[in-house]
């Protein structure tokens, strides 16, 4: 099966001797080349769920397949690239630099990649900029950096961690739509986690809407926005109708979740 | 580098020695104090004689600081290879660290002999320990979320350790190697002082007995300069490798 595929996945971290479950029986699916979105409330695990799928832990139960393989075997295999809400550039290392480093860890195979680091600064708009340090670049050109570094050694699968959270809102538009001209050259499979309603719909083919504690898929949206995306479709009524429904989805569980508070006091 | 930082010492040393001087010349100073200027003569006068000594001295604190840089860099990679170790590596280091080498320094020389090796030992034991611990907690100067990158690009331990740990620890590495510059000169002297034909030390110790306070002073003073000057090396080399600000990380 190509694309990603989670199933009946759960996860509970240990916590003064007990186990707490912070997510609990998620399965969702995305085909090979679709991109997908993660929005909830902070703390539904959606961070969590994304480092299973780059096997930086492991699912306490349930199963994960990308491309039919295990994380494990992704990993290994180098077909995972990630995107942290921090650029986590090494500050020692020149843009260019930062970007060859998956090919550097790849060692002999990482030789003839099917992009070289210089045609991918060049695409995420940083041309120019090759021998620049990070702490030269803007929070805004960092994270550019960063989803080259996290493209460049030709991962099946792009997992993003909030990667505009900390950029303000018109910066964060700019990034969505490079992302999208990015993504539209590469046709990576891409699972992004997002605080934004406008984002996750702008960007994704699939939404994925979570509930916390524990954290679980209360709706699934199929986004059927035409593509390419652009600044137009943000005033398309169709868009506004999807941004309601995740909204709705979103705010339907808080009167629950404010019992549920409640309860724990 | 701004003009005061030069100046302001300068001017504090110049007016220490004038006043010395000035001392000496009313003949109120204790006989142990040579005229400074007698002493600048001297210095001139065999200068050729004592930087050949000096040579000798700054080859023992070289292999001896090289010797603990590498032994520290190795024991560093060690911890970082077995995290559980760091507290007893530390532990051992602290207790060496602690020996007072002035008065150990005779009993290794019985044990291994008047030779040069027990000399760059001695100086390695004393500048070990501050490049030691700069290492061992240099090696943890990155964020959780670099070693998830790694973790995530399936580096090997010493891909992580080369491409990652270690170049986030050198500007540690440096605050160690300029605790330690100063300290190998002092090792090496410490060694001569033990037994040695030539060097520094020597000089000091026959100046010493030999009640030539000018000599003495002389050599106390070349001490002083070399010692302020491996600590400025490594300044300089700090300065070229671009590493004397704090690191923007991001």
């Amino acid at each position: 099966m190509s694309g990603l595929s989670l199933q009946h996945v759960s996860k509970s971290f240990p916590l003064a001797g007990q186990a707490v479950p912070a997510l609990a029986d998620v399965s969702l699916a995305l085909e090979a080349g679709q991109f997908g979105a993660l929005i909830g409330p902070s703390g539904c695990g959606k961070s969590t769920l994304l480092r299973m799928v780059a096997d930086v832990f492991s699912p306490s139960a349930g199963q994960i397949t990308i491309d039919g393989a295990p994380p494990q075997q992704a990993r290994r295999e180098h077909q995972i690239g990630f995107v942290f809400q921090e650029a986590t550039l090494l500050p020692w290392r020149s843009v260019l630099e930062n970007v060859r480093l998956p090919l550097e860890v790849l060692g002999k195979a990482g030789r003839h990649p099917a992009r070289s680091p210089e045609e991918l600064v060049r695409l995420v708009g940083l041309a120019g900029y090759e021998h620049a340090r990070p702490s030269q670049l803007s929070g805004g050109m960092q994270q550019r950096c960063a989803i080259a570094r996290a493209l460049v050694a030709s991962p099946k699968i792009l997992l993003l961690d909030e990667p505009f959270g900390a950029l303000d809102e018109v910066m964060r538009y700019r990034m969505n739509f490079e992302l999208l001209r990015i993504r539209a050259e590469t046709r990576t499979t891409a699972l992004m986690v997002t605080h934004s309603i406008e984002e996750a719909v702008l960007m994704a083919d699939r939404i994925f809407v979570f509930a916390a504690r524990p954290g679980r898929i209360i709706e699934t949206l199929d986004v059927d926005l035409p593509r390419p995306r652009r600044l137009a479709t943000l005033h398309d009524p169709r868009f506004n109708a999807i941004v309601d429904q995740v909204r709705r989805a979103l705010f339907d569980q808080l009167p629950q979740a404010l019992d549920h508070e409640a309860l724990d006091v | 580098m701004s003009k005061a930082r030069w100046l302001l010492p300068l001017a504090v040393f110049a007016a220490l020695l004038a006043a010395a001087e000035a001392w000496v010349a009313a003949g109120a100073a204790p006989m142990t104090l040579p005229r400074p200027s007698a002493v600048l003569q001297l210095l001139w006068r065999e200068h050729a004689s004592l930087l050949s000594q000096l040579g000798v001295t700054l080859l023992t604190a070289g292999y001896g600081f090289a010797l603990a840089g590498l032994l520290a860099l190795a024991v560093g990679f060690a911890v970082y290879a077995a995290p559980r170790s760091e507290g007893a590596v530390l532990t051992v280091g602290a207790v060496l660290s602690s020996v007072p080498m002035i008065a150990i320094a005779p009993i290794l020389s019985v044990w291994l002999g008047l030779t040069l090796g027990t000399r760059v030992l001695i100086t390695v034991v004393i500048c070990l320990f501050p490049m030691l611990v700069a290492i061992v907690q240099g090696l943890h100067e990155h964020k959780a979320a670099e070693q998830e990158l790694f973790t995530v690009l399936a580096a090997s331990p010493w891909q992580r350790f080369r491409l990652l740990a270690l170049p986030s620890a050198v500007p540690m590495l440096f605050v160690g190697m300029k605790i330690s510059a100063p300290l190998a000169v002092l090792g090496a002297l410490i060694g001569e002082w033990n037994g040695a034909e030539t060097g520094l030390g020597v000089v000091m110790l026959n100046a010493m007995f030999g009640l030539q306070v000018q000599r003495l002073w002389a050599a106390v003073l070349i001490a002083c300069a070399v010692s302020s000057l491996a600590y400025a090396y490594i300044c300089l080399v700090e300065r070229v490798a671009g590493y004397d600000r704090a690191p923007v990380s991001t």
